[in-house]
């Protein structure tokens, strides 16, 4: 392999990039969980800083991919490590905003009356960071087998949504006095099923970089 | 849409003395395509596309099985007449090969032999060859001027004109552009992209992003072998054969 030594080098490094991002990106949604479950308003800050971060090491893992592109011009397997990573973080980027989005919504229950969490809820989000780590996990040791297992949890957290909604749904009718609480936990409850979309996408791209194809859905 | 083959290649196999060059191949060629032929050096591609017009009969001790149906007919049948088949199947090689006259005289070089004498169709020959090979606006006003006055890329683009001037069916080309600058590249590629609107093209190229560039179809030749014919989009996103990925990505060389 002494030919492409560079070359193997700079995939090495973007592998170990997307590593770190990832890392990163489920620190958020483990504090996220954390930052609601205890109206932890310091941890939820935490998260929308750390955002800034993500973002950076999407843009330096994005520049490290079109460098690649421009000077390495790879071809079949190498293409698909390099597109797949660029597709990949695009993903992770939008689950760290999701991270932020749900700060955000924590930060503004401080103050109003705490309405209770749903415990469907809370199960929604532990399936939606499962999903997000084994996406993950597969990335790292390039396993479609391994992507395709997480890919079909999304169904899981899908069904877990509509439980939840209806019973916010149910909640804002009974309980009319705290009906403005009930909307943001309806979005808190959003953006991790969009977070458990996200880390569906990421197990696909897993799935295309080893295979070639995509996963019909 | 059903394609036309023009060459089918059926266990075909060639050895120069006691050594075999090209083992057992079966390959079609489609008309009005580019197939590109890739492979390490030593692996056969220049041998295999010397053989479409039968160049490798200049090398003695070449001894062949298997057949190479070219019109109906075996290539190598006792009834082909080799002249023939070379005006109908032209080459361009690696290194511009202009003969030492005029502009003009290179391009109806082919037209003469073949007995045409008539100074104004000849004149016609030259503008519509070297139209067809770009070339004509470049030269139009020094067609008197020695072909060795040219650059090397109008070198090879006159060498095509020549070629295009005895009207073929096949142009065969073996590296044409490893000798040329990026700029008079590109223009090579245009040109065999224009070319294969009316003639069949099969390249021999080193370089993987010019066969990937401007071919329809890509052969991976490795040690006579002939390893994998797809696609080229599909060779070159997802090769079928784990040799191919390791030629293309550079992981063997």
């Amino acid at each position: 392999m002494v030919t492409r030594r560079t070359f193997e080098k700079e995939l090495a490094d973007l592998h170990e990039m997307i590593v770190r991002m990832g890392v990163e990106v489920e620190n958020s949604i483990t504090d996220a969980i954390t930052a609601l479950i205890e109206q932890d308003n310091e941890l939820a800050n935490k998260i929308i800083e750390r955002d800034d971060v993500i973002d950076d090491l999407e843009i330096t893992i994005e520049e490290m991919c079109l460098d690649m592109i421009a000077r390495q011009q790879p071809v079949a397997r190498d293409l698909r490590d390099v597109t797949s990573a660029l597709k990949l973080i695009t993903d992770l980027e939008r689950i760290a905003d999701h991270a932020s989005d749900i700060s955000s919504k924590i930060l503004m229950f401080e103050g109003k009356k705490r309405v209770m969490i749903h415990y469907d809820l809370i199960t929604l989000a532990g399936v939606a960071k499962e999903m997000v780590r084994g996406a993950l996990d597969a990335y790292v040791i390039r396993s479609a087998e391994m992507a395709e297992k997480f890919i079909v949890m999304d169904d899981r957290v899908d069904e877990l949504y509509d439980k939840v909604k209806n019973e916010l749904i149910h909640l804002m009718s009974v309980d009319p006095g705290n009906i403005e609480q009930y909307v943001e936990m309806l979005f808190v409850c959003k953006y991790f099923e969009r977070i458990a979309d996200h880390a569906q996408n990421v197990a696909e791209w897993v799935v295309f970089f080893v295979q070639g194809k995509h996963q019909l859905s | 849409m059903a394609k036309t083959y023009i060459y089918d290649t059926k266990k075909f196999s060639l050895w120069y003395g006691s050594k075999q060059a090209l083992k057992d191949i079966d390959l079609k060629i489609a008309a009005n395509e580019v197939t590109a032929i890739i492979g390490p050096s030593g692996c056969g591609k220049s041998t295999y596309i010397k053989t479409l017009n039968r160049m490798v009969d200049l090398i003695p001790s070449v001894r062949t099985e298997g057949e190479i149906i070219y019109d109906g007919r075996d290539i190598f049948d006792k009834t082909i007449r080799v002249e023939e088949l070379r005006t109908r199947v032209g080459m361009v090689f690696q290194k511009p090969n202009p003969f030492p006259k005029s502009i003009f005289e290179n391009v109806v070089y082919g037209p003469r032999i073949h007995g045409v004498r008539n100074r104004s169709e000849l004149e016609d020959i030259a503008e519509r060859s070297l139209r067809a090979a770009a070339l004509w606006d470049e030269v139009k006003d020094r067609l008197k001027d020695n072909a060795y006055s040219l650059s090397g890329g109008q070198q090879q683009r006159l060498c095509i004109a020549r070629v295009l001037a005895v009207e073929p069916e096949v142009v065969l080309m073996d590296e044409p552009t490893s000798a040329l600058d990026p700029l008079s590249t590109l223009k090579i590629e245009d040109l065999v992209q224009e070319l294969k609107e009316k003639y069949t093209i099969v390249i021999v190229t080193h370089n993987m992003q010019q066969a990937s560039r401007i071919s329809d179809m890509t052969a991976f030749f490795l040690l006579g072998e002939l390893i994998e014919f797809d696609n080229t989009e599909k060779i070159f996103r997802q090769p079928a054969d784990k040799r191919t990925e390791d030629y293309i990505t550079g992981r063997f060389g």
